[in-house]
């Protein structure tokens, strides 16, 4: 059986074990999700990427309606971003200005839909091309001859397989399975809408990569393509695009080089920009998590003092024995506190385990059930030694002041009324 | 030298208050062995609990050495314990968990703890004839044992006063005997002024003088 001092001793190191324990799990999954937030934004829009789209605010209703070009993106968009200082590389994104369907054959399985038809120029897109990784040009997006290369948004894939297949037992489909396969495109002819499609003939594309950067709603193949497609099917020139992605020296000058871009009347958008935006949004989860971890911390806290409070109340005769021998109050209470201290760091640690251990399980858990959605980062808990060791600060720093009162009320008990 | 003029003690408990001690004039000559006898509640506690500063006289005014114990704060009073006052208690109250050893070395502990502490402390559980039991567990020990760390700890600073309050109370009348033996031979040895509060005769019969208190006065 253990005894009433063992039983303190447990209870407050419990105590503090259990609040550094809560801290370092809310902490770590505070900052993993901020991080796994962070790294999403960054695939999609990298550091030195800068997209513009035209400013609806300038434009607006009438302007549109009236076919203006103000504020619409065209060569003369390029030629003024191109002369800020910082640009790198500029990539109009054109697109096919008519309806088109694309058929697919995979595992056995049918699948037509209507889509949008996105074009872009090789170096936007070499990086996300397997075969085009390591070759100074990308030969294969270049060369305009069937099958014609085309890039799939990762989204895409993520939204058949977890919205689509999952649910209704179909196969769950991977890149690699993927890439190479061939597609069938009917440019000019809507699955959807048969009737309001004209004359279509079939091209075929293959499937060379996938990217989260390219546009979401359709697929992305050769500028030169669609600019093909366009002349062959509709009246409309390529001439003005949809969104222009502006490529910077180096991340320094993205925020710089967009507001330059703004200054021109263009709507901007970026990296650090959105990270503003979802650090704001995180700012309330950081709330709501450092307001729960402060109510365990307070509960901690209260054990702290009153088992400290109770163990003085056992050690009275101890105390008044001490300064009967000639202990000072300072003495005392260096007494308690020295066994705050121990306590502290021996709950801490222990503390500092038992989260690892919480945050690894946690982390496995929820991963595996974000494995059916959109949103599958490798981590949604960041353990870093920084984190590790503020928790165990901050726990022995909370036991000692935690154990302060009772330590100054221990140090001035009057020896003769803790010997009676 | 320990010297009380007028001191009376007044324990005051919510609207009641008792007066434990009353007037008392009292002078005590250095290496004297003094029996406070009286009985329970006569004030015997209280007189060496003021003599030995863990607590303060309501009036008047104690000098020990020369030293007016009044004028003192409480870290000068810790100070005066520690270097001037042995204490023996009827309960031991000793460190369950700790040796002999290590329970007789706590008073140094407040004071400068130096290598030497260890050599003394050794030599004093020696001359209370616990050689054997140096590094034994207090609470392995008899009751006449664990007096005997008691009186060795209250030694362990060099004091010049060792007050005993009951040192027999807990122990059967043969034990008591030997303690009391010892507590003579140290007082010899160590040159030390020696006061005892007991209801023991024997213990009376072996002082060199008794004060009687009756009442919170001296009789």
């Amino acid at each position: 059986m253990l005894n009433d001092k063992k039983f303190r001793q447990i209870l407050s190191g419990s105590a503090i074990t259990i609040a550094v324990a809560s801290l370092l799990t809310f902490l770590s999954l505070s900052s993993g999700i901020k991080n796994a937030t962070f790294s999403e934004l960054e695939k999609e829009s990298p550091l030195t990427q800068i997209t513009v789209r035209p400013n609806m605010e300038n434009t607006g209703v009438l302007s549109l309606l009236a076919q203006s070009s103000k504020g619409k993106l065209s060569q003369k968009t390029i030629d003024q971003i191109s002369k800020i200082a910082g640009v790198k590389n500029i990539y109009p994104e054109i697109t096919f200005n008519s309806f088109a369907s694309l058929e697919a054959k995979v595992l056995g399985f049918e699948f037509v839909t209507d889509t949008m038809i996105f074009g872009i120029e090789e170096g936007f897109v070499k990086n996300t091309i397997p075969e085009c990784k390591d070759t100074e040009k990308c030969l294969i997006w270049e060369n305009l001859t069937e099958p014609y290369p085309s890039i799939i948004p990762k989204k895409l894939l993520d939204i058949y397989n977890f919205a689509i297949a999952a649910p209704q037992g179909l196969p769950l489909l991977s890149e690699d399975q993927l890439i190479g396969k061939e597609l069938k495109l009917y440019p000019n002819y809507s699955t959807f809408f048969p009737a309001m499609g004209g004359k279509s003939k079939e091209i075929t594309l293959k499937v060379v990569g996938f990217s989260d950067n390219v546009n979401l709603i359709g697929i992305t193949v050769p500028y030169a393509l669609v600019e093909k497609l366009n002349q062959e099917y509709t009246t409309e020139p390529s001439s003005k695009f949809l969104e222009i992605f502006v490529e910077t020296e180096n991340a320094d000058q993205t925020e710089e080089v967009a507001k330059k871009i703004e200054t021109l009347e263009y709507s901007t958008s970026y990296y650090q920009k959105n990270l503003k935006d979802v650090e704001a949004k995180l700012t309330y989860l950081s709330i709501a998590i450092g307001v729960i971890s402060g109510i365990i911390v307070l509960l901690a806290a209260i054990a702290i003092i009153s088992t400290f409070l109770a163990s003085i109340e056992e050690k009275k005769k101890q105390i008044g024995l001490y300064r009967a021998l000639g202990a000072k109050k300072s003495h005392i209470r260096k007494i308690f506190l020295l066994e705050a201290g121990i306590t502290g760091i021996i709950g801490s640690i222990s503390g500092s385990i038992l989260g690892i251990i919480a945050s690894l399980v946690l982390n496995k858990i929820i991963i595996g059930k974000l494995e059916t959605t959109t949103f599958h980062p490798e981590n949604l808990f960041l353990i870093t030694p920084e984190l590790i060791g503020i928790c165990i600060g901050f726990g022995i720093i909370l036991t000692l002041l935690s154990a302060y009162l009772p330590a100054s009320k221990a140090a001035n008990t009057s020896p003769i009324e803790a010997l009676r | 030298m320990i010297r009380l003029t007028d001191v009376s003690k007044k324990f005051v408990s919510g609207k009641s208050a008792n007066l434990a001690l009353i007037d008392i004039n009292l002078e005590i000559k250095e290496g004297e062995f003094i029996a406070v006898v009286g009985p329970s509640g006569s004030g015997k506690s209280t007189l060496l609990h003021l003599i030995g500063g863990l607590d303060t006289p309501s009036k008047g005014t104690i000098t020990v050495n020369n030293k007016n114990l009044n004028l003192l704060n409480d870290n000068d009073l810790s100070k005066y314990r520690n270097e001037n006052v042995g204490f023996v208690f009827q309960e031991f109250y000793l460190e369950s968990s700790l040796s002999a050893l290590r329970n007789v070395l706590i008073p140094s502990l407040f004071n400068h703890p130096s290598e030497n502490d260890k050599i003394r402390a050794t030599k004093l559980l020696k001359e209370v004839e616990l050689s054997e039991k140096i590094n034994s567990l207090v609470n392995e020990l008899s009751g006449g044992q664990k007096q005997r760390v008691a009186i060795a700890r209250a030694l362990m600073n060099n004091p010049t006063i060792i007050i005993a309050d009951e040192p027999t109370g807990n122990l059967d009348s043969k034990t008591g005997e030997k303690i009391l033996k010892l507590l003579k031979k140290l007082h010899k040895e160590h040159h030390v002024t020696l006061l005892i509060a007991t209801h023991d005769e024997t213990i009376a019969k072996a002082a060199d003088k008794i004060i009687k208190i009756e009442d919170g006065h001296l009789c």
